[in-house]
């Protein structure tokens, strides 16, 4: 009988690792193995794999990513500042004007020094 | 004094890191107007812009405030570790000023970076809160991880580029983890609530904090964690070598002091396993430098064991122990710094200053260089009349008066010391003795390294000759953070 009622998660948990413990492990110890090649192939959707894992891509993907990470942040600051922006008063604007032009520096170095354009 | 949404903001204690952001924006703003590569001038504002700063710390002396409701303290204590941070910056700045080597041919980038990284140790310097220690500790970090890949043409300066993200992300994610499970069993994120929480240690309190130990033992590079050093080391630019081998250790340092004193107060015997960690670091350190043919990981290896000895000073627990670690912590700024400094003196555009094939027989082609070098290395390893003899008896007393585990950190000290002194001693006889060099004698002689080179032999002479000089200056160490 369960003497504390998180003890029905603890149930829960065994039967999950039980059945799914059951169900990759078994199967390797009753089936046959026959392999064939288009068994061996990285499963992918159904379709043929086409191409191979180590392709590259270029750094400017990350550039983009990270940039736009910083100016959503940005967004993210504004927002509830736009809201609050009354009860924030003269301060709360300094502030964020502050904000801004810090962040303003970092966008014009970014620009200036090429970050920006697609090379 | 200005109050804003019930948060009162002292600015007199904030105003050394707003002069630093002046400055770092200043440099970024040049740097974009600018035609032409102004190195100088870029590298100038940032060495003004810490000047500066330390100007603005000097009314703060002595004082403590708190300040951004109690997130953020100016005391006596973090006084101390700004300076050595402040003075890491200047210096580093020189070092790397007049080398195209260093900043991979954009200098403005290189020294924003730099002052921005110096801003994120003073924030951990200040921090009396977890987010703020983990803000500080990010933004040290992310600029650092650029820095140490700003030697960009060389393979090695990648490499370290990016064995330092990956294992310091890897530190981060443990810091940041750690401080939501503090957070989570105190119910607050002040050290002041974790000090409360830390009377009846939960279960959860406990992982927090060991999880904690273990991102700043990161940062700090103690034993089990200090793998990523050595590599790290060699291929950062010799300059920024300087600035992670003391500023990073001093931050670090900052934030473990403030979080034994606050949390923990008098009763240490929760940290035994950052004693064991001292220990472990004390031997790795000083053995892992007998092997080394490049003076940078030499000096990696060497600053692993001398983060060990400051930690001794924590094993006390109590103001003593504290102006113990920090005396010992600016001897070891100023020899690093030094010893960096007389590197960056005999480079000339290459990496030939950090084999130390080059070094014997160098007192008789370079005798003042030498006689330098030899003086940053006695020190290091505690030779009488240098500031590190001097600092390692502060640190022995210490030890001695805390008890067990006191006793085996200063059994671990001295045969440590003992294993470095065959290292260093080893590089100054060669330095002394009559042979001729195996590799290529490097023979720069630029004037902002000799700067650097005299200011860090004239400190570890001063300390090391008069050592209540500093008794004197820093009289409000004896009290503790509060």
């Amino acid at each position: 009988m369960p003497t504390s009622p998180w003890s029905i998660i603890a149930v829960y948990f065994v039967v999950a690792l039980a059945v799914a413990g059951a169900i990759a492990v078994v199967p390797g110890i009753f089936t046959r193995k026959r392999p064939t090649k288009q068994k061996l192939e990285p499963y992918e959707c159904g379709v043929p794999p086409t191409s191979g894992l180590e392709g590259r891509f270029p750094v400017r993907f990350y550039l983009v990513a990270m940039l736009f990470v910083i100016f959503d942040v940005e967004t993210a600051a504004f927002y509830p500042w736009a809201v609050q922006l009354k009860a924030l008063g003269m301060f709360g604007f300094l502030e964020m004007v502050t904000f801004i032009v810090v962040l303003g520096v970092g966008y014009a170095y970014v620009w200036k020094k090429g970050g920006l354009s697609w090379r | 004094m200005t109050a804003f949404a019930g948060v009162t903001i002292s600015w007199p204690a904030l105003a050394p890191i707003l002069v630093l952001t002046g400055a770092g924006l200043l440099i970024m703003l040049v740097d974009l107007v600018s035609r032409a590569t102004l190195r100088g001038l870029l590298y100038g504002i940032g060495i003004l812009g810490a000047v500066g700063a330390g100007l603005t710390m000097l009314p703060l002396y002595g004082h403590s405030v708190t300040t951004l409701a109690g997130a953020f303290a100016s005391d006596r204590f973090s006084w101390l570790f700004d300076l050595v941070l402040l003075g890491s910056l200047a210096v580093t700045l020189l070092l790397s000023s007049l080398r195209r080597a260093e900043d991979g041919g954009s200098p403005g980038a290189y020294a924003a970076l730099l002052v921005f990284a110096a801003i994120g140790g003073m924030v951990m310097a200040g921090a009396a809160n977890l987010m703020i220690i983990f803000l500080g500790l990010e933004q040290l970090s992310l600029a650092l991880y650029v820095l140490a890949g700003m030697g960009y043409p060389r393979a090695a300066s990648q490499e370290a580029a990016l064995k330092y993200v990956l294992l310091g992300s890897l530190a981060s994610a443990f810091l940041i983890f750690g401080s939501a499970l503090l957070y989570g069993s105190s119910g607050g994120l002040s050290l002041d609530a974790v000090h409360a929480a830390a009377s009846v240690p939960s279960g959860l309190f406990v992982t927090g904090l060991a999880l904690f130990v273990v991102g700043i033992g990161f940062k700090l590079a103690l034993a089990p964690f200090h793998s990523w050093v050595p590599d790290v080391y060699e291929g950062s630019p010799l300059a920024v070598t300087a600035f992670m081998a003391v500023a990073v250790k001093a931050a670090s340092l900052a934030v473990l002091a403030r979080v034994t004193y606050v949390v923990f107060g008098h009763d240490t015997s929760a940290l035994a396993p950052l004693w064991l960690l001292a220990i472990i670091s004390m031997l790795v350190g000083n053995v892992g430098a007998i092997r080394q043919r490049n003076l940078k990981r030499l000096l990696g290896y060497s600053s692993i064991a001398q983060v060990g000895y400051m930690v001794v000073g924590l094993a006390g627990v109590g103001p003593q122990g504290l102006s113990a670690l920090a005396f010992y912590l600016v001897a070891y700024a100023l020899t690093t710094l030094g010893a960096f400094a007389v590197m960056a003196l005999l480079a000339d555009g290459g990496e030939e200053y950090a084999d130390l094939g080059a070094y014997p027989g160098l007192a008789a082609r370079r005798p003042w260089p030498a006689a330098a070098m030899a003086l940053f290395f006695f020190s290091l390893a505690g030779i009488p009349a240098t500031a590190g003899f001097y600092g390692k008896l502060l640190l022995l007393a210490e030890g001695l008066a805390a008890g067990p585990w006191g006793l085996a950190l200063d059994v671990t000290l001295v045969v440590g010391t003992v294993v470095s002194l065959y290292v260093y001693g080893k590089i100054v006889w060669d330095m002394y003795s009559f042979t001729e060099p195996e590799a290529v004698v490097p023979t720069g002689n630029a004037l902002p390294s000799w700067v650097a080179v005299a200011a860090g032999a004239l400190g570890t002479l001063v300390l090391g000759l008069a050592p209540q000089l500093f008794a004197m200056s820093q009289p409000f160490l004896s009290v503790g953070p509060r």
